[in-house]
């Protein structure tokens, strides 16, 4: 069915310009989404202007200056400051990355904008419900499964079978790829997006985990892991350099060979 | 729940005061950093216990501007300020009155460990308007079990 209105709070209103801070020198304006679930008002667009002579060197930086200095109300998440946690993903300039470690000079553009992810309800400002994005990292079983019986001390692995999990382990779940994603955004529902799938060939191709078969199977439909259509926003917003597209391409693979 | 904890929860919902949050944690955070980092001396922590005593006084007059129930972010900051006041209060003191070094209580006037008068915990309450009192309760000198013996305590050397 063709939806003929737009989902609610999809427009987002002119909100308040904040007053410039007092004996600042160097000024940079930041345009960030405010929301609130309990006023019953649309969302809006803010307007602060930051010292940056008085802010730290990344965005999240920033958005502690305003919260500290101007505008204690902004809510976002925030944790580890330096690329750890995930828990500071948003938009900045049009681009998923994490707050944290993109700096404020590394975005041209004159005003900055920052967004929560794209395409996911907003709880609250900068925070986005990531109920279906946990869900779905869940239903990956990212942890070992096997069969035969525990040895006593751990599971050992040559180097080389080591090897073969960097690249998909680094994973921080800040769901930064899953959000760019235009598949994700229209089949959310079905597809398990980048971030999920990255997890699921990161146990599919562990050589100590025993249900190789299963995991395969839990992916067979069309939409689960066949909604990637290489578009590859995952591989270009990673804030770790991972490259999820990559990891779904290898699951095809498998997916074939086990046919043939 | 209590009533106690709902009436805290409220309390800090509604204040409005002439202290932002942001401001007393940063007050806090620069006296601890500055008068009770690892290695002291009787007077830096003179001037901590002072220090902390007037962001303590400051803390009736905290400021919460968002007054949301969901995801407010300034609510709980406040919350955990008011309980790393108290902590910080209880700490500086603490430390301000045991005479000796002992682990990572380095100081720097009084350089070695002192067995005979401070082989004793340190127990400290605050009080609401930010007043500690300080109590002792002595160190066990036994395990648990007969299979390990007690170990004495001993000079940290490198």
């Amino acid at each position: 069915m063709v939806e003929l209105t737009l989902p609610k709070n999809s427009k987002v209103g002119k909100g308040k310009e904040w007053p410039k801070p007092e004996g600042a020198k160097t000024l940079r304006r930041f345009k960030i989404y405010r929301y609130s679930p309990e006023t019953g008002e649309k969302p809006r667009w803010d307007m602060y202007w930051v010292d940056m002579d008085r802010c730290g060197p990344m965005v999240l930086d920033v958005l502690l200056w305003i919260k500290n200095t101007v505008d204690p109300t902004l809510a976002f998440r925030r944790s580890c400051r330096e690329g750890v946690c995930g828990s500071c993903s948003m938009n900045i300039g049009g681009h998923n990355t994490i707050a944290c470690t993109r700096g404020w000079d590394e975005v041209a553009s004159d005003v900055i904008t920052i967004a929560p992810l794209p395409h996911l309800p907003v709880v609250k400002d900068l925070i986005p419900d990531l109920t279906t994005f946990y869900a779905q990292h869940a239903y990956v079983k990212p942890y070992l499964e096997t069969d035969t019986p525990e040895p006593e001390k751990e599971w050992k692995q040559t180097e080389e079978d080591r090897q073969k999990l960097d690249g998909l382990y680094e994973c921080i779940l800040c769901a930064c790829c899953t959000t760019s994603c235009p598949s994700y955004w229209w089949n959310g529902d079905k597809y398990l997006g980048p971030a999920a799938l990255l997890q699921a060939y990161r146990w599919l191709i562990d050589t100590r985990d025993e249900s190789t078969g299963d995991r395969l199977d839990d992916l067979e439909d069309p939409f689960k892991l066949y909604r990637c259509h290489t578009i590859m926003n995952c591989a270009q917003v990673c804030p770790k350099g991972l490259n999820p597209a990559k990891a779904i391409a290898k699951i095809k693979h498998m997916m074939v060979e086990r046919v043939a | 729940m209590t009533d106690k904890h709902l009436a805290r929860l409220d309390k800090m919902r509604n204040a409005t005061g002439d202290q932002p949050v942001a401001r007393l944690r940063l007050e806090m955070q620069k006296t601890m950093q500055t008068n009770c980092a690892v290695f002291r001396t009787g007077e830096v922590l003179k001037e901590g216990v002072d220090g902390i005593a007037d962001v303590y006084s400051k803390l009736g007059g905290i400021d919460v501007k968002d007054r949301g129930m969901v995801w407010n972010t300034d609510l709980i900051e406040a919350l955990e300020f008011d309980n790393l006041i108290g902590q910080a209060a209880v700490t500086v003191n603490s430390a301000a009155n045991r005479e000796e070094s002992r682990g990572a209580h380095a100081r720097e006037d009084y350089a070695d460990r002192n067995d005979e008068t401070w082989m004793k915990h340190t127990l400290a309450w605050v009080d609401e308007g930010g007043k500690v009192t300080i109590d002792y309760r002595p160190v066990h000198d036994y395990t648990m079990s007969n299979d390990i013996a007690y170990i004495e305590p001993k000079a940290r050397v490198y």
